[in-house]
């Protein structure tokens, strides 16, 4: 297994508003020290609760927001530090799909100009005949009629902006796409069709994803290996079903549990899990989990825990291991 | 012979002008809840869920046009005077919303607030109201109840705001609560402890709740009886356990189908293709005939009713499951 894409010690802070005059400026550690790797072909989720760190994580992979330290390679390539015009042939390879189809596509470009921009941007295809042939070719892999083309955003559904914002992204031959909760504003009948969409994609195009969401059945279902992470750290990682056979982490079994099924229940009203996610301003000592832990005992609360690998492939940030 | 329902609507319709005609958002809504039930409305966006819950609270636009019946109590809350609706409003009928933070005034603590609302419905003296209202801050679980009744809204987390939103809607112990998409805005961790209290205030008090909610899993675990609807009508009405197991409406048994499911090692997700038709164009038969693959004839040419299937259920098709 090649690693397509490493990222080592990722972290990024913010400097917030100071809370009163001369104080000083508090931090917000929205990421800390987040190791991952994803190999060629692979799908890699990210799965947290708000506030969790995901999606700052897959703006620094990308170069969407500065890191404050740590380092990304892609195919081997040192990329945080590379000067913008040796870093935009790699970019390229790398492409986003957003959340919201609605709001990441410009209302006043036709489809067609949409999915043509980023081949104009990286000058591949050279020629407008070539673009204008992608952009049928694309529409139809995606599902959607070649004969749409000269349609305008408002003119499709939720769903169907959703396959647009992925033809967007194929448009220039990515490698690698990083779908920050590509599903999360759709409903379960589209939700279904664009998650099998990018599963054939991915067969046919030979793709890797960095895959975020916070819908823990929707990340296990795409997802070759996965990552929880909780106020900015990563806390367990592990191949997808070992993660859910054998959750380590006191935090990932809690998610688990607390996931309602589609499927009514024997008995009712098991007991919610306590208390909510700490500021990332101020997070507690130690482990950042300890307040809502069941299992805490009194080191969490002095000392943060190292992620150790308990099984082949299965880290977990936990005293308990 | 059986008690009258808390709340019986029969025959309601909701339609909004358009410029490309009438939007028919309800159309024919029948459904019955008994006191302490929790009846859950279950359906996709524009489904017409939100709206039907917006007329019972007298909630509509004046541009809407409605029809039908809405007996709560024993009176048609179309019928009675707006002072009337008013002061059942908040009293006996009571509404939690999906945006927390959104449907709290944002420049007054949230301890006014609620003692407003009990002021306002005469259930105390402005002195009284305060110890009420931390009185009942202490119920819905937020907690040192007497330092939150001086918060502002943007102080406290999503989670915190939709407990105050429950504080405010029990202060007059309704007898029906209406929870539109309560948890949909949460974190699943919070989401059970929201669903948790709602659970919990039914028992003690012995309040009614519509939920309305497009979550399957939250449906499963929460509900008595549940109505699905699809493009402004109720498709299928079940005893929640008994829509699980067996799902008589095709829609239903699609939704079920195209969920990943959490606990089940699943390849292809079954997505329900097409999507939902335009409401102001609506098809002359089954409005889900398009995407259905039991389809007939007869389904695109006249529309089913809703038909009993056995005791306690209904479905809205010629070739039920």
């Amino acid at each position: 297994m090649t690693a397509l894409l490493q990222a080592e010690g990722l972290t990024k802070h913010y400097r917030v508003a100071r809370p009163r005059l001369l104080a000083p400026r508090p931090v917000l550690r929205a990421v800390e020290d987040v190791s991952f790797e994803i190999a060629e072909g692979e799908t890699f989720g990210l799965v947290g609760e708000s506030g969790s760190g995901k999606s700052t994580t897959a703006r620094l992979v990308l170069r969407l927001v500065p890191a404050t330290a740590g380092r990304v390679e892609y195919r081997g390539r040192s990329v945080l530090d590379l000067p913008p015009k040796d870093f935009r042939p790699l970019r390229r390879e790398m492409q986003m799909v957003f959340q919201d189809p609605a709001g990441s596509l410009n209302p006043s470009y036709r489809v067609r100009d949409l999915i043509e921009e980023p081949m104009i941007v990286h000058g591949t295809p050279a020629t407008a005949a070539e673009r204008r042939e992608r952009v049928g070719a694309l529409l139809a892999q995606v599902g959607l009629d070649p004969s749409h083309a000269a349609r305008w955003p408002h003119e499709f559904s939720g769903g169907q902006r959703q396959r647009i914002g992925i033809a967007r992204a194929l448009a220039v031959e990515a490698r690698l796409l990083v779908a920050d909760e590509p599903v999360s504003a759709l409903d379960v009948s589209v939700q279904a069709q664009i998650l099998n969409l990018m599963r054939t994609l991915k067969d046919r195009h030979g793709l890797s994803y960095l895959f975020i969401a916070h819908d823990l059945a929707v990340v296990k279902h795409m997802s070759d290996r996965v990552a929880v992470m909780y106020l900015g750290r990563i806390v367990e990682q592990a191949p997808r079903a070992e993660i859910w056979r054998r959750p380590a982490h006191p935090y990932t079994r809690m998610l688990l549990e607390a996931v309602p099924r589609a499927k009514v229940p024997d008995q009712r009203a098991a007991a919610a899990p306590p208390g909510e996610i700490p500021s990332p301003v101020a997070p507690p000592p130690g482990c950042a989990f300890h307040p809502r832990c069941p299992a805490r005992m009194a080191i969490c609360s002095q000392h943060a825990p190292v992620a150790k690998e308990i099984a082949p492939g299965h880290l977990a940030a936990c005293h308990l291991y | 012979m059986e008690a009258p329902p808390l709340l019986a609507l029969r025959g309601l319709r909701v339609a909004f002008p358009s410029r490309r005609g009438l939007v028919r958002a309800v159309d024919g809504v029948d459904f019955d809840i008994a006191g302490g039930e929790v009846l859950a409305l279950l359906g996709e966006s524009g489904c017409g869920k939100s709206v039907t819950s917006l007329a019972l609270m007298g909630l509509l636009p004046a541009t809407a046009r409605v029809e039908g019946e809405i007996v709560f109590q024993g009176r048609d809350l179309r019928a009675i005077d707006p002072a009337a609706l008013r002061a059942l409003r908040g009293d006996a009928l009571a509404m939690v919303f999906q945006e927390p933070m959104s449907s709290l005034n944002p420049v007054l603590t949230v301890g006014r607030q609620v003692a407003e609302a009990l002021v306002a419905h005469g259930r105390a003296d402005r002195r009284a109201a305060r110890a009420r209202a931390i009185e009942l801050f202490g119920e819905v679980g937020l907690s040192d109840p007497a330092r939150r009744y001086d918060a502002y809204p943007h102080e406290l987390s999503g989670g915190m705001c939709q407990r105050v939103m429950i504080a405010m809607a029990i202060a007059c112990d309704p007898a029906l609560l209406i929870a539109d998409e309560p948890t949909t805005a949460l974190d699943v961790t919070i989401q059970k402890q929201i669903l948790a209290l709602i659970e919990d205030l039914r028992r003690r008090r012995g309040t009614a709740v519509l939920l309305i909610t497009h979550d399957l899993g939250v449906v499963a675990e929460n509900a008595d009886r549940v109505a699905v609807m699809y493009a402004g009508r109720i498709v299928e009405t079940a005893p929640v356990r008994e829509l699980f197991a067996s799902p008589r409406h095709p829609y239903t048994r699609g939704l079920l189908d195209s969920m990943p499911d959490l606990d089940d090692e699943d390849a292809v997700l079954h997505a329900i293709p097409g999507q939902v038709p335009d409401l102001a164009a609506l098809p002359p038969g089954c409005a889900f005939a398009a995407r259905c693959p039991r389809a007939s004839d007869r389904c695109l040419a006249e529309a089913p009713p809703l038909a009993a299937q056995a005791p306690a259920r209904a479905a809205r098709c010629w070739h039920p499951l």
